[in-house]
């Protein structure tokens, strides 16, 4: 690999060991995946977060690197943790041990620079221009940066998005190279209407199917950003897509493709997902904002929920970033929603949280990426469905 | 059967063990129980298989980014396999193997994960040569 003579004197040590080690783990992937040189990027994004996914090995990995000095080069966010601070209730595994261990990895990733806004929607706490390279883990943030906004990312490990933002680099490699962005696999999309759930279901069966990267999806320009967050984080889950081209929306120029497979998707294809996972009763949590919900969202579930006479008599969940929680609080959506026993929580998401096993509780949600985890890590019967048929099940 | 492929990260000395052959690409995050140190994998034949001691073999990696932890943890806990073994290697497993020293390899082809399988043995010498016994 291609490095300058600044590069070569981090990797000796130079700027402190915390800048060392970080150029030597990059250096090192970047070399395994065949990258010539490191390019700098205009933001980091930390996933490998929560206490209850990494346990004290990763909350170790983090303390030594910043007691090795670590400091964030570029602006750095980081993901959900396993609890809401200002309110840990309802969150069966949430113990004082817990609380401290989640506090101490918060705290030494601040330490270092990190922005305190715990989020798998780093896009809307921060503001990312098209065309920025960024180093992000959270493969949902992923499918979305690179999709949606235009920005150029690969699916970074969480150690990695982590050595990225103290080096201010990463390898220049995947994505980052335009011919690599580039559509390989063609999908007819015959059935779509704009809708959450339907759209990851539209991720899933993307993920599982593509054989070559890039997907290009024709038949779905009227998607809206909402359904492209959801899409691109069920195929993050499903699979290791990193980015979608949505015509119109991607900016990805579609006449340089290089088509080496078509595949169709078909209303049936789309139906019988969406019947497979459909809940039949209610359920006992309902968790929405997988990703994290933006301002919209909320201001749409309020309506929905507004327009049933009764409220919740479940758990009815909705997560958000801190951004989007203190606007919904200013514009009274936040009571609205609590008039009808709906719970908005930041920081956190019901997936990377502890102590559901035990529970046993089933769980609707209109994220296929929430519905896999929560089988996968938690063991529980989980569900999937639109927002008005998880209210129409749970309010009363 | 010998192969040569490619070291990501290599071993400094030959690794000895039986394979654990897996079907689909694995999600560290999700797949693995990192204090057990098995494979979860509701939907194989494979569900329960321990890693330790042993050489995984899975076609590629998917899934959340998390899963570079999970390696370092699996390490961290004594239950890591010996070396990981597949079809394309991606940055999240690169990234892990890096940082947990758990030697990985690349660029053995696809058909070999056709079926889920234990294999009897396994040695995996520096410089990317696998000898596999089935």
């Amino acid at each position: 690999m291609y490095l300058t003579k600044q590069e070569e004197a981090a990797l000796t040590g130079e700027y402190g060991e915390a800048v060392r080690i970080a150029f030597e783990v990059i250096v090192k992937v970047g070399e395994a995946l065949g990258a010539e040189k490191l390019i700098p990027i205009n933001h980091a994004h930390i996933s490998g977060i929560s206490y209850n996914n990494i346990r004290d090995p990763g909350l170790r990995f983090i303390r030594e690197i910043r007691e090795k000095g670590g400091k964030f080069k570029v602006p750095t966010t980081i993901n959900p943790i396993g609890l809401d601070l200002d309110d840990p209730s309802g969150i069966p595994g949430v113990t004082p041990e817990f609380i401290e261990k989640q506090k101490e990895i918060i705290d030494n990733l601040t330490a270092m620079g990190g922005k305190p806004v715990m989020t798998c929607t780093p896009y809307y706490a921060d503001e990312i221009q098209p065309g920025w390279h960024l180093a992000w883990g959270e493969s949902s943030a992923v499918g979305y940066a690179n999709t949606y906004i235009g920005a150029w990312t690969n699916r970074e490990g969480g150690p990695l998005a982590l050595m990225a933002a103290i080096s201010g680099e990463t390898y220049y490699s995947g994505v980052h190279i335009p011919e690599n962005r580039y559509p390989r696999t063609l999908f007819e999309v015959n059935y779509y209407e704009n809708d959450q759930a339907l759209s990851s279901i539209l991720g899933e069966i993307i993920a599982k199917q593509t054989r070559v990267k890039q997907p290009l999806l024709k038949g779905i320009n009227h998607i809206r950003e909402p359904e492209v967050k959801s899409m691109c984080a069920a195929a993050g889950a499903a699979g290791n897509i990193e980015m979608c081209i949505i015509p119109g929306i991607t900016k990805v120029p579609v006449d340089k493709d290089i088509i080496e497979e078509e595949i169709p998707v078909e209303k049936a294809d789309i139906i019988r997902e969406l019947e497979r996972y459909e809940p039949t009763s209610r359920p006992d949590i309902v968790f929405l904002g997988c990703p994290h919900a933006s301002i919209e969202e909320l201001v749409d579930l309020a309506r929905i929920a507004g327009e049933h006479p009764g409220r919740a008599v479940n758990n009815f969940w909705v997560a958000v970033s801190r951004t989007v929680y203190n606007k919904a609080l200013s514009m009274g959506v936040i009571d609205l929603l609590k008039k009808k026993n709906i719970r908005v929580m930041r920081d956190t998401c019901i997936v990377v949280s502890p102590g559901w096993r035990e529970t046993k509780a089933t769980v609707a949600t209109n994220s296929y990426k929430t519905m896999f985890y929560m089988k996968r890590i938690h063991g529980l019967d989980s569900y999937l469905a639109p927002i008005n048929k998880l209210v129409s099940l749970s309010f009363r | 059967m010998k192969l040569l492929l490619k070291p990501i990260v290599d071993t400094d000395s030959p690794l000895e063990g039986e394979g654990l052959v897996i079907e689909k690409p694995v999600s560290f995050l999700g797949d693995v129980d990192p204090e057990m140190g098995i494979l979860v994998q509701p939907d194989s034949r494979m569900n329960g298989e321990p890693l330790s001691r042993r050489v995984l073999f899975a076609p590629e990696g998917r899934g959340s980014t998390v899963g570079s932890y999970v390696l370092y943890a699996l390490k961290s806990n004594g239950k890591h396999p010996l070396a990981i073994v597949m079809h394309k290697a991606e940055p999240i497993v690169i990234t892990g193997a890096v940082i947990s020293g758990i030697p990985l390899l690349e660029g053995m082809p696809w058909n070999f994960y056709n079926e889920p399988r234990i294999l009897s043995k396994v040695v995996v010498n520096p410089g990317g040569w696998v000898e596999i016994i089935e």
